[in-house]
């Protein structure tokens, strides 16, 4: 009897079936079903695309590190994780500092490269680059971090010119519980970071987090001795993501100080020079950074199935140099007054409203999106070498773009356009298309390529300061004059204007890229990039055709006063001029021989060159450019599961020599290329306590890895080191 | 005798059934552009595939696997993927839509996000019954969810309520229970 109704039901089931087969066949087929649990679990999407996509798919030079990953290899900070990405240019300026950017140009304030924090842009309109120092997020609170080398700016607008970089944090629904970690290590480091993470009582879950840290001073390099940038660190934030119907909305809110010491470099006459140092001095400054953030996020799926996000933030941030500067080289300012104490710096709010819907119809997997943004900033800019005339400003930025997906043959070749429309504040409208390919023979392997057009604002300090770049003994330019200036007596400042009458225009690259990436088995894939990307409209400044001026006054000066204290300028102005074209690759291999060793290994390439035009002043620039980033890079890193509850990180890193500009040199100062060896041993003591010991640039007692060209400071050896930290969950 | 002529009526009914969906399929093909499911779908129908490998329904007398959707969330069309698969040799039959009461009928019982208020009153109706209820609603577990998919950040994960599990009588793999993000014991 039992079984005839089952009989009789099979019937019911199978029609049932058939339509349910029938609305299954157009849809592609599901890959994941094939996968083991185990797979299933580890399996990682990324958002990258501003949707969520396998690595696999992306028609981009796209990388994740894991938060497995930045565990295994004990990253303390960000731009140490960033280390984990091949091909990525990563610096250690100081203790805190660091130099990151993605295909070469390299600077503390890298312009080219944008950087998100849980898709809130932190990269600073006022430097035109990211605070790294700034951003001392707790380590075990981030989930992942998402890199496209090359150009992302079709999508994520002016700025991603040669990279960006999405660091999403752990969502608090998956951060339920308490964790704590502490950080002791050699050269005064300590550090303490805690997340707690519970439910809402009307439903949904909270996050708070917090990190305070501190470390002493690195090496300065020509003089061995104790620097002064020393940094103490603190952040606090909360985020929220309450339960509501029909979509998910995530709340956050954060704020956080750094504070630390550094000198910069200023152009000086002989009268106030360093000792050690002539026609520059070295001034001390009290840095103190303060920012604080609010962010609201809501997803929401509309009735015919599109997929909407609404994001605001509100972002302040606030940084303020205090020390004794030299003063006085300004424009129709006296002449060389002597250095008295001095605030240097700004404030910046930003408001950000932006709204992205996808729609899947068909073939078709079309986004598109609309952005607006509000700056406002006062910058403090009272003296040499950066003079401000108005240091107030607001701009109102706005943009759109869309971006189409079309499967022409499904499951083989996908082709990818759109563009980005933006009117930025500074620069004026810039359009900035890219289409992309995607060709999958197998569900495994994939080949794409990419042409792209994207630009780059002026920074706010680029476009209205009057720059002194330099200062020098006079006797220098009689032999490129050939006039007959009193040497020793008389100091020459180079000083940039502004060009009033010509409007600066945005930085601009076009792209061509390619890459290849093959998972030959679950042990074994690789991952190959090519790219070149010509630039043009490059900041730059030249000569004025008439150098010298003030010179009949800095005579006069010289009568009245004596040698040392007087000067007189060579003009130049800031321009658009300057061409680059840079090219390379990026390789890398990952292997599992065993399932308690994994091996990963990256080398990559790039050449970076500039046009000469002849100009002393202009050819700074080009050759600062050309030389910051090394031209090989080669990584290995090993990791052995020893046993369950003990594991051993060993990573290996080359960087071959940079060559940087300082304030003392006509030349470039070469830094040798140096390899660093990373180790790391942690031991899972029980389920909820990790023990590690990490040693850090094992190989050599000390390096320079990067001399920072702007602001200038002093030149920083990074030392060997060594550190314990414990992580507690409960 | 009688059970074999049942199985040779049910093999020419299987037939019979898949030219039948063969034309349905070419007419629904013609007229049907069901948008691509999403990533996350896709990965959450293949963990409910993984769930219909792994867990032990001893209570299904039937041939099939029958997976019922309750509700029309079927994961942007993902769930029907799974639409004869093989899992511990039997084959899985997805229906969407499956009214309240005939749920207990069913070997697996799925409840979407979507339709998460209907997860409780699905909950209700099957009491200690054995069938496998999955959710990827939020807060699936204190819904009375056998197991809940949890879409957190960049992946999905499961969590096991472990106690609901044997007030109904099913068996989960120990393996399973190692690779949940949390159990529910």
């Amino acid at each position: 009897m039992r079984k005839r109704k089952s009989g009789a039901h099979s019937w019911r089931w199978l029609l049932l079936a058939c339509v349910a087969q029938a609305t299954v066949a157009s849809a592609a087929a599901n890959e994941f079903l094939d996968m083991s649990l185990e797979e299933l679990v580890d399996y990682r999407l990324m958002s990258m695309s501003r949707k969520e996509q396998r690595v696999a798919d992306m028609a981009a030079a796209a990388y994740v590190i894991s938060a497995e990953e930045i565990r295994r290899s004990g990253a303390q900070s960000i731009p140490e994780a960033l280390r984990l990405v091949p091909g990525l240019n990563v610096a250690q300026i100081s203790r805190n500092r660091w130099a990151v950017s993605s295909r070469g140009f390299n600077e503390r304030f890298s312009s080219k490269l944008l950087v998100q924090v849980d898709g809130r842009s932190v990269y600073s309109p006022l430097f035109s680059g990211v605070l790294w120092e700034t951003q001392d997020t707790v380590m075990e609170d981030i989930e992942r971090i998402e890199v496209i080398r090359g150009p992302g700016a079709a999508l994520w607008g002016t700025n991603a010119m040669n990279g960006v970089i999405n660091i999403v944090t752990r969502s608090a629904a998956a951060s339920q519980g308490t964790m704590v970690s502490t950080t002791l290590g050699s050269g005064q480091l300590a550090s303490t970071s805690l997340t707690h993470g519970g439910a809402l009582a009307q439903g949904g879950h909270f996050k708070l987090y917090g990190k305070a840290s501190s470390m002493g001073g690195t090496l300065e390099r020509d003089s061995g001795l104790m620097g002064v940038d020393a940094s103490h660190q603190k952040r606090l934030g909360v985020k929220l993501e309450p339960q509501v119907d029909g979509g998910q909305l995530s709340l956050k809110a954060e704020v956080n100080q750094d504070r630390s010491k550094d000198y910069w470099g200023t152009p000086s006459v002989l009268a106030y020079s360093d000792p050690t140092t002539p026609f520059a001095r070295n001034s001390a400054l009290a840095d103190v950074f303060e920012g604080a953030a609010l962010q609201a996020r809501y997803a929401w799926k509309s009735i015919d199935g599109a997929e909407n996000v609404l994001q605001a933030s509100l972002d302040k941030e606030r940084s303020i140099h205090t020390g004794i500067w030299g003063a006085g080289t300004g424009a129709g300012k006296p002449l060389a007054d002597a250095p008295y104490l001095l605030q240097m710096g700004g404030e910046k709010t930003d408001v950000d409203v932006d709204f992205q819907q996808r729609n899947i119809r068909g073939d078709h997997d079309f986004i598109w999106g609309l952005n607006l943004r509000h700056t406002s900033d006062n910058l403090l800019l009272p003296t040499s070498p950066y003079l401000l005339l108005d240091g107030k400003s607001q701009r109102l930025n706005y943009s759109a773009f869309a971006h189409d997906e079309v499967t022409l043959v499904p499951d083989r070749f996908k082709l990818i356009w759109g563009s980005k429309f933006e009117k930025d504040g500074l620069t004026g409208f810039n359009i900035q298309p890219n289409v992309r390919a995607l060709y999958t023979p197998g569900q495994n392997e994939a080949y794409w390529g990419a042409l792209s057009r994207s630009a780059r604002s002026s920074r706010r300090t680029e476009s209205l300061a009057t720059l002194d770049i330099s200062a020098q003994d006079a006797a220098n330019l009689n032999a490129m004059t050939g006039l007959n200036l009193p040497a020793n007596l008389l100091t020459a400042v180079t000083q940039v204007s502004p060009r009033t009458h010509d409007s600066l225009q945005a930085e601009h690259a076009l792209s061509l890229e390619g890459g290849w990436r093959k998972q030959f088995s679950n042990f074994l894939s690789v991952d190959t990039s090519l790219f070149v990307t010509d630039y043009s409209h490059l900041r730059g400044a030249r000569m004025l055709s008439n150098p010298v001026s003030g010179l009949p006054e800095a005579l006069g000066c010289m009568a009245a006063y004596g040698p040392g204290v007087c000067y007189f300028t060579m003009a130049g102005y800031n321009t658009n001029l300057d061409k680059a074209r840079s090219w390379g690759g990026e390789f890398s291999v990952e292997w599992h021989p065993k399932t308690w060793w994994k091996a990963q290994a990256f080398y990559s390439y790039l050449r970076v060159k500039g046009e000469h035009s002849g100009d002393a002043l202009g050819d700074i620039q080009v050759n600062v450019f050309e030389n910051s980033a090394p031209r090989h890079q080669f990584s290995l890193q090993n990791n052995f599961s020893l046993s369950n509850d003990l594991n051993l990180n060993v990573r290996l890193r080359y960087n071959s020599e940079t060559a940087h500009y300082t304030l003392n040199s006509q030349a470039l100062t070469r830094l040798a290329s140096y390899t660093g060896l990373d180790m790391r041993l942690a031991w899972k003591a029980s389920r909820n306590i990790e023990l590690s010991v990490q040693g850090r640039n094992l190989l050599k007692d000390r390096h320079t890895e990067f001399i920072n060209i702007f602001p200038v400071t002093r030149a920083y050896a990074i030392q060997r080191s060594a550190l314990v930290q414990a992580v507690v969950r409960f | 005798m009688t059970m074999n002529m049942h199985l040779q009526f049910m093999a020419s009914m299987r037939m019979l059934g898949r030219s039948i969906c063969g034309l349905i399929g070419a007419l629904a093909l013609a007229v049907n552009a069901q948008p691509e499911a999403q990533t996350a779908d896709r990965i959450k129908a293949a963990y409910v595939y993984n769930f219909a490998k792994f867990v032990e329904m001893t209570g299904a007398d039937d041939k099939a696997i029958r997976l019922c959707v309750v509700g029309k969330d079927d994961l942007n069309g993902a769930m029907l993927s799974l639409n004869r698969r093989m899992a511990q040799g039997r084959e899985i039959l997805v229906r969407k839509d499956v009214p309240m009461d005939q749920i207990k009928d069913c070997a697996m019982a799925f409840v979407g996000d979507s339709d998460a208020r209907l997860l409780s009153a699905a909950a209700r109706q099957l009491g200690n019954s054995q069938v496998l209820l999955v959710s990827d609603a939020r807060q699936a577990m204190d819904l009375g969810a056998h197991l809940s998919l949890v879409f957190s950040d960049d992946r999905v994960e499961f969590d096991v309520n472990l106690q609901n599990l044997q007030k109904s009588n099913i068996k989960a793999s120990s393996q399973m229970l190692k690779l949940a993000r949390a159990v529910i014991r």
